[in-house]
């Protein structure tokens, strides 16, 4: 079942000084399955998008679904449910870690939910294994001694092991080095490949170019683009004024195409170019 | 959203007490508060609360303003009124039971009460009038000259305690939107789960607190920082005639304090 | 005539392992950087390149080797506040270098740590805020900047001490695409225009191939040496240590390698552009 958000509004400290819009009029779905991403300038309401997918906002006007529960300005809702369904895992999540031992940590979702100890062992083990760190070496020892790429899987995995459906990340790569990227986005697409519906919130076009089937685009607190991400990094132009950029095999093939080339310019990664300007070269139909 | 609220609620103005050097309007407080404590009798009273609403006017400071500082106190100052009223010996004036009200008791609650309220007045004034840079400068000065060790250390503590209040607010509330993310609830419970539902919340904060000082420590390091030794100051603090008065005035008011209690 | 500004000879750091025993996080590293010079350090965590930087002024001592800046030993305890005030250091948490409640009281800190009179202090802050393109937020607190603001607050801080070199350790990681711009292009006005050396740690390739000279480093040591184009045209060496590559010069390897062959140095999408089109 998808998440459907319908004529969602936020607005920010409504009737004080301070008042804000940080929604204005979304209606989005998020379908079970997808690889979805959310890209737009800070400040564009993508971060208050996210936190209304697991009702830790509620919209000021409009509803949220997620499954069967309704989230909305006036109903009370069963919040509990929907954190079950959708785990957020925010920037830089290794922050959230406070327990003495990793085991300890990861098992403070499961425990929120209330299970029993034989389940939550279960999960810590599931969810451990699932972001590559071996349980018998690391379920006793203290989160804070790991590295910082390993405190974000152990921190990622705590949101794992609520065994959620839908799995929101906030830049999960922020501020680690390319290794610690490509570790971190592989195992996003694992997650993925294993069910999990993945809603990526980024700043790197390169990541969401080769990770997302979809993307949303949100600019000054509405959606702009919402389609196929090749679609999407084909509006070069429009993402530009927006302050955004497109990954840098798609800017070629655009200026590629100025230059009278016959290509495609929904190419997404180094591969793809390759195959295209290959292509292009073979069939001479390239004319200065 | 909080961060938006400035501790010390500095409000910007043009008063004549905005513009006293900060180490006057330290100074002042003190003895105001020596001259505060020392009347005890209602022609004592009468003079403080005209002094009192007098600099109230001066700070062009509303008494709204004034009056929200309150919220929190206001337990307090209804429990010392009740007390005093309630628990001093002397002449009765009225009976219900073993309740009994003197006419000493009326007499010291209303006092105390009102030494608390003026107390928490001025003191507030001296942080709506005076920016916490000034604040803090003012004091390393009042503390040096009154030859406190680690005055230097002390004002900068201050300092970085203030700049880092919003910014710990912030990742308060960060954190506790990720511990709800995995199902934490902060709201319900009894006193002592919800005693036990911070911990989610403080170690995180103390943790990354520490991170935090010892990054700080490294960049002031990096420039030059060496305590407090042959340092100088960009602002520089200046007495003007505006201050010359307001120790007249303060002088004034402590000895007519005195002599209030002794006539 | 240009000057070493700074010279590192043999540099070896180790430290203390929490779980017992020592690392070694400098393994022998010599490098000499000249006056004026923009030099990128890359190489992913672990390798040293932060450990490096800290030697530079002076935060971290030499276990063997010795480090010399603009001619003084960093051992010497004589020069300590002398190259600590010319080599200045920015930091990665744009937060965590922000100690006063306003912007220009921040930036005053430095200039008063040395002692330097007020009104005279008054022009370096000005100076480094118009630097730096935040003047207009003299007045302003510092939690409520944006990343990429507080950077430059953090810049002006240590360029109002009037240095010789700036080390920057890892600036923009914490940053949006924004802020990184915002700090990169400061960071090259103060080595084009102001005249400063500059040492920039980094891990974003984009950023490295701003710069004169660029450093590779690996396991405490320096394993590549060169201008950003030798470096990043070796692109199966910087995938072997793990490194970005510019896709540029990705998309050129792939192409060579089904018969297309193109120069060595593409980096940008113009040159690429350029090549094919001939």
């Amino acid at each position: 079942m998808p998440i459907i958000l319908e004529n969602v509004d936020y607005v920010y400290q409504p009737g004080s000084p301070y008042e804000a819009n940080a929604l204005k009029n979304i209606n989005l779905v998020i379908n079970e399955g997808e690889f979805v991403g959310l890209i737009g300038h800070t400040g564009s309401g993508k971060s208050t998008l996210a936190q209304h997918l697991n009702g830790l906002l509620k919209p000021t006007k409009g509803r949220v679904i997620v499954d069967d529960y309704e989230i909305s300005a006036a109903k009370k809702s069963k919040l509990k449910e929907v954190r079950k369904k959708v785990g957020l895992v925010f920037q830089y999540p290794e922050h959230q870690l406070f327990e003495e031992t990793i085991f300890e940590d990861i098992a403070f979702g499961p425990k929120n939910l209330g299970l029993l100890a034989g389940e939550i062992e279960k999960r810590v083990k599931k969810a451990l294994h699932m972001v590559h760190l071996d349980y018998d070496k690391y379920h006793s020892l203290s989160p804070f001694t790991l590295s910082g790429g390993e405190k974000r899987r152990v921190a990622i995995a705590g949101v794992l092991a609520m065994e959620p459906k839908y799995l929101v990340l906030d830049e999960p790569t922020a501020g680690l080095d390319p290794r610690g990227r490509d570790e971190i986005s592989a195992q996003i697409e694992e997650l993925h490949n294993q069910g999990i519906t993945v809603v990526l919130v980024s700043h790197s076009m390169d990541d969401v170019a080769r990770l997302t089937e979809r993307l949303i685009v949100m600019h000054q607190c509405a959606v702009v683009f919402n389609d196929e991400t090749r679609k999407v990094f084909s509006h070069f132009e429009r993402l530009q004024e927006m302050g955004l950029d497109i990954p840098t095999v798609t800017k070629l093939m655009f200026r590629l195409k100025d230059k009278g080339w016959s290509v495609r310019q929904d190419i997404l990664t180094v591969e793809e170019a390759k195959q295209e300007i290959l292509l292009a070269l073979k069939e001479e139909k390239h004319h200065a | 959203m909080l961060k938006d609220i400035t501790i010390g609620q500095y409000i910007p103005g043009v008063s004549p007490v905005h513009n006293l050097d900060p180490r006057t309007k330290i100074i002042s407080l003190v003895l105001y508060m020596v001259g505060l404590f020392l009347v005890n009798n209602f022609a004592g009273y009468l003079f403080v609360t005209f002094f009192t609403i007098g600099i109230i006017v001066l700070s062009s400071i509303s008494i709204v303003t004034i009056l929200k500082g309150f919220k929190p106190l206001v337990l307090i100052i209804s429990l010392t009124l009740v007390l005093h009223v309630f628990m001093t010996e002397g002449q009765i004036i009225w009976q219900w039971g073993f309740l009994k009200i003197t006419s000493e008791g009326l007499r010291q609650g209303i006092f105390m009460a009102l030494r608390l309220v003026y107390l928490v007045s001025i003191t507030s004034l001296l942080t709506l009038t005076t920016t916490p840079i000034a604040l803090t400068d003012g004091l390393e000065k009042v503390l040096k000259a009154f030859f406190v060790p680690i005055a230097h250390e002390l004002a900068m503590m201050m300092t970085i305690a203030l700049r880092f209040i919003p910014t710990l607010i912030e990742e308060t509330e960060k954190i506790m939107k990720a511990q709800m993310a995995r199902g934490a609830d902060f709201e319900s419970g009894g006193l002592l789960s919800r005693a036990k539902s911070l911990i989610p919340l403080l170690v995180p904060l103390f943790l990354s607190s520490f991170r935090r000082a010892d990054e700080l420590a490294m960049a002031m390091d990096a420039r030059c920082y060496r305590g407090g030794e042959e340092r100088t100051r960009m602002k520089q603090l200046v007495m003007g005639s505006g201050d010359f008065f307001a120790y007249l005035i303060i002088v004034v008011f402590l000895g007519v304090s005195i002599y209030s209690r002794i006539w | 005539m240009v000057s070493k500004m700074i010279e590192v000879k043999n540099l070896q750091h180790q430290f203390l392992n929490p779980q017992g025993g020592y690392q070694q996080a400098l393994n022998g590293v010599s490098l000499r950087i000249e006056q004026g010079e923009f030099v990128a350090i890359i190489g992913h965590n672990g390798s040293g390149k932060s450990t490096l930087a800290k030697h530079l002024n002076v935060l971290l001592l030499p276990d063997q080797g010795t480090v010399t800046v603009n001619g003084m030993d960093t051992k010497d305890i004589e020069n300590l506040w002398k190259i600590r005030q010319q080599v200045g250091m920015v930091f990665q948490n744009p937060d965590n270098q922000l100690i006063a409640t306003t912007v220009e009281e921040d930036v005053a800190f430095g200039p008063e740590n040395l002692g330097i009179e007020p009104l005279k202090i008054r022009h370096l802050v000005d100076e480094a805020l118009v630097c730096v393109g935040m003047s207009e937020y003299k007045k302003r607190a510092p939690h409520l900047l944006s990343g990429g603001q507080k950077q430059r607050v953090a810049i002006a801080g240590v360029v109002a001490m009037r240095p010789k070199v700036l080390v920057f350790d890892e600036p923009t990681a914490m940053l949006d695409p924004l802020g990184r711009k915002e700090v990169m292009d400061t960071v090259v006005k103060l080595n084009q225009e102001e005249g400063l050396t500059v040492v920039h740690i980094t891990h974003f390739m984009e950023e490295a191939v701003l710069a004169d000279r660029v450093i590779v480093m690996e396991n405490g040591s320096i394993v590549m040496e060169g201008s950003p184009r030798e470096i990043f045209s070796q692109v199966q060496k910087l995938k072997e240590l793990c490194l970005d590559v510019p896709p540029m010069m990705e998309l050129r390897d792939i192409l060579a390698q089904d018969g297309l062959n193109l120069p060595h140095d593409i980096l940008t999408v113009e040159e690429m552009v350029v090549a094919l089109c001939r």
